[in-house]
């Protein structure tokens, strides 16, 4: 069984006016609350364009669905927190709290755009990885016919710092832009195959490449990014140096 | 064959006279009853939700379209399943919980069966008489502390680990279900940051950012696989079990530690208080008088096993079968229809027929529309013989354990298999009128079953359930 890459998608958006909400505290909780329901918009969009380039059978009520991000949607407990401190509870929005789970996002684009497999939202530094990880395990033993993986990441003033673990930030200390990625993955279609390589050395990580005349890039936040853009063949590699895992788009 | 003959008859009698579906033969062509190709399609859909299958355009466009290819194809979906080859099983090989019921597994089944847990009025202001649920000895301060999600996931992890007997560490893999991305320790950062500036602090009390845990997690407890935080709102527990069932499948692991684990935070009690979801008096599951849940701080661990990669002797029981959905009509609102599926798809992925399911722990969160939906999805899938099936919610008694939830009650079922004794739903003190004709267990019962199945649902339509089977 060949795990194929059918579509992908890309989208990025400016959080400028969002981090202007939160710093004018109280006045900007509405605006600030808003941004919540406008970046679940935008995941969806992302969604909806790479199921719009798939083919139209193929994207169903079986169609399994993985989302990666690394901070989620902790910005709605960010201003909960603000809120509960500054004003008590009566100032909750309860339309907020819908979008307190990281997954939120994706049961809300599964609604809109009627995916009905099984789902699950994956969070932290790994995330990407191991999402497309479990997407392409689904597909080889037959047990998914179709997955999206997608990724999302809306970075808050607090969350954009620097951290071992964390995103990657704008080398030029601009604002880091929000962003949102869909691959549609199905089995034996017409497209670039992605196999996961878990556990391999920095030699195996050349062979493949050499193999596949593929280049060779480092991991992390963006491997759904570089695989959903990718027009070459592509071997991405995260972890360790005596204990790899390679994405192979070939 | 005969099951899949009559999940079609049943779909058609939602369209047509009942009586006219009876003197259909099987093989009868559809069209004779006046089916288009739009009713056809809108059939297929609702035969591939309830049966979890696809069905091909090539069966449901074939001129003579009957019960009988329509059942065929569904057999033929559900059969690789069935075969050997892919009715793939997990070992769990250890059990770790820290919840309201205590420290230990042991103390959890006798709590089961005392229908006693530790509760303490909510850490929060305003409480509003309302409580939470708690490990026992512990206070407002410990509830609260900003590790907490840590110390509860390490406990349970190392309660686990040392039931397994596992002899190497470094090749154990961790999946962490949790719904604690904006919890106590955020705060606590955001706090620290407000009132001193710079970055936020990673010591000592850990990062705030929630989707590091798995990693801290993963070096304390000396693990060396990868690390996973899974959050899928209050169905995350059961979320990460299935995931950990993939990879020991696919033989990427021998061996996964899975923890379900969450806090009493202030951020997430306010929220579901703004949501109209909690109930100063507890969850009462199935009863007349239930108003919504209360929340439970827990950690539960499952160390689960590839067949033939430990000692001998160890089992605890087999994880067997996962199915899931993404499916409602709204963010806030349970539908029976994505529970159904999810249900249907783990019965089918176990590689057993429903007649042998005998024990359901349901979600049973004691809101007014959820255990209608959910009991609303059992009446679809049993149909007549859904009071022959014995059905319990253990959040009665453990409240909502949230991301704990799917692993906490999946060690309910264990439990319950190994001791072949049913344990009650607490809580009830009188069962709405609409739930009467189940078989609710309202008091611990002697029950040999094989296996168990367990539902998990979470906010925005994730629906989860697992198949347990004795070992």
């Amino acid at each position: 069984m060949t795990v194929t890459r059918v579509a992908g998608a890309v989208m990025e958006f400016g959080l400028a006016e969002y981090w202007h909400a939160r710093q004018r505290g109280k006045e900007g909780w509405d605006q600030a609350s808003a941004f919540t329901r406008e970046l679940s918009d935008c995941f969806t969009a992302t969604v909806g364009k790479a199921v719009a380039q798939a083919d139209g059978h193929l994207v169903c009520m079986d169609t399994e669905f993985v989302a990666a991000t690394w901070y989620g949607t902790s910005h709605v407990g960010e201003l909960m927190h603000e809120q509960l401190r500054d004003a008590g509870p009566k100032w909750l929005n309860p339309e907020q709290f819908l979008y307190y789970s990281p997954h939120s996002l994706l049961s809300a684009a599964a609604l809109a755009l009627g995916i009905g497999g099984a789902g699950s939202t994956l969070v932290g530094p790994d995330a990407e990885l191991e999402a497309l990880a479990h997407a392409v395990r689904r597909i080889r033993s037959g047990r998914a016919t179709s997955v999206v993986v997608a990724e999302y990441e809306a970075l808050t003033p607090f969350a954009a710092v620097a951290h071992p673990d964390g995103p990657g930030l704008p080398d030029d200390g601009t604002l880091p832009t929000g962003h949102a990625t869909a691959l549609v993955l199905a089995a034996d279609k017409d497209g670039p195959a992605i196999t996961v390589r878990r556990g391999i050395d920095e030699a195996e990580a050349q062979r493949l490449a050499e193999q596949h005349g593929a280049a060779l890039s480092q991991g992390g936040p963006g491997l759904l990014r570089t695989l959903a853009e990718a027009e070459t063949p592509t071997v991405v590699l995260s972890g360790e140096c005596d204990h790899r895992d390679a994405v192979v788009l070939s | 064959m005969a099951e899949a003959k009559a999940l079609v008859r049943a779909a058609l009698a939602t369209r047509i006279p009942s009586a006219d579906v009876e003197r259909l033969a099987d093989d009868e062509a559809l069209s004779s009853l006046g089916f288009d190709s739009v009713a056809l399609i809108a059939l297929t859909a609702e035969l591939q939700r309830s049966a979890g299958v696809g069905i091909d355009d090539e069966v449901l466009f074939a001129p003579d379209v009957s019960i009988a290819s329509l059942a065929e194809a569904i057999g033929a979906a559900l059969a690789p399943a069935v075969a050997t080859g892919r009715r793939q099983f997990v070992e769990v090989a250890g059990l770790g919980v820290v919840a309201p019921t205590g420290h230990g597994v042991s103390e959890l089944w006798q709590s089961l069966l005392s229908g006693q847990a530790h509760r303490v009025p909510a850490p929060y202001q305003p409480q509003r008489g309302h409580f939470v649920g708690a490990v026992p000895g512990s206070g407002a301060k410990e509830i609260t502390d900003p590790d907490r999600l840590f110390t509860l996931l390490y406990t349970a992890g190392e309660e686990a680990l040392g039931d397994a007997q596992t002899q190497d560490r470094k090749r154990i893999h961790l999946v962490i279900g949790t719904t604690d991305t904006g919890g106590n320790a955020l705060t606590h950062a955001l706090e620290a940051v407000r009132e001193k500036g710079g970055a936020p602090s990673s010591t000592p009390s850990g990062s705030p950012f929630a989707g590091t845990i798995a990693r801290r997690a993963g070096a304390a407890l000396g693990l060396g696989g990868s690390a996973t935080v899974i959050g899928s709102a209050s169905a995350a527990g059961a979320v990460a079990l299935g995931h950990a069932l993939e990879l020991l499948r696919a033989d990427e692991a021998d061996e996964v530690l899975v923890v379900g684990v969450d806090t009493v935070s202030r951020t997430a009690f306010h929220g579901l208080g703004s949501l109209r979801t909690l109930s100063p008096r507890g969850c009462r599951p199935f009863s007349s008088d239930r108003g919504g849940i209360a929340v439970s701080e827990a950690a539960a661990a499952i160390l689960l096993r590839r067949p033939g990669t430990g000692p001998a002797g160890r089992s605890r029981g087999r994880l067997i079968g996962y199915g899931a959905s993404s499916f409602t009509t709204h963010l806030a609102a349970p539908e029976a229809a994505g529970i159904e599926l999810a249900v249907r798809r783990a019965v089918a992925d176990a590689g057993i027929g429903l007649p042998d399911v005998s024990f359901v722990n349901a979600h049973g969160p004691g809101t007014r529309q959820g255990d209608i939906a959910e009991t609303d999805a059992l009446r679809s899938i049993f149909g007549a013989g859904l009071p022959g099936v014995a059905l319990n919610s253990s959040k009665g008694l453990l409240w909502h354990c949230q991301g704990a939830a799917g692993v906490i009650e999946s060690q309910v079922c264990l439990l319950s298999l190994a001791h072949g004794v049913l344990t009650p739903t607490t809580g009830m003190e009188s069962t709405d009128q609409r739930f009467t004709d189940l078989d609710i267990v309202t008091e611990p019962r002697e029950f040999p079953a094989r296996y168990a199945l367990s539902i998990s649902c979470g906010l925005g339509g994730i629906n989860t359930a697992l198949v347990w089977e004795r070992a």
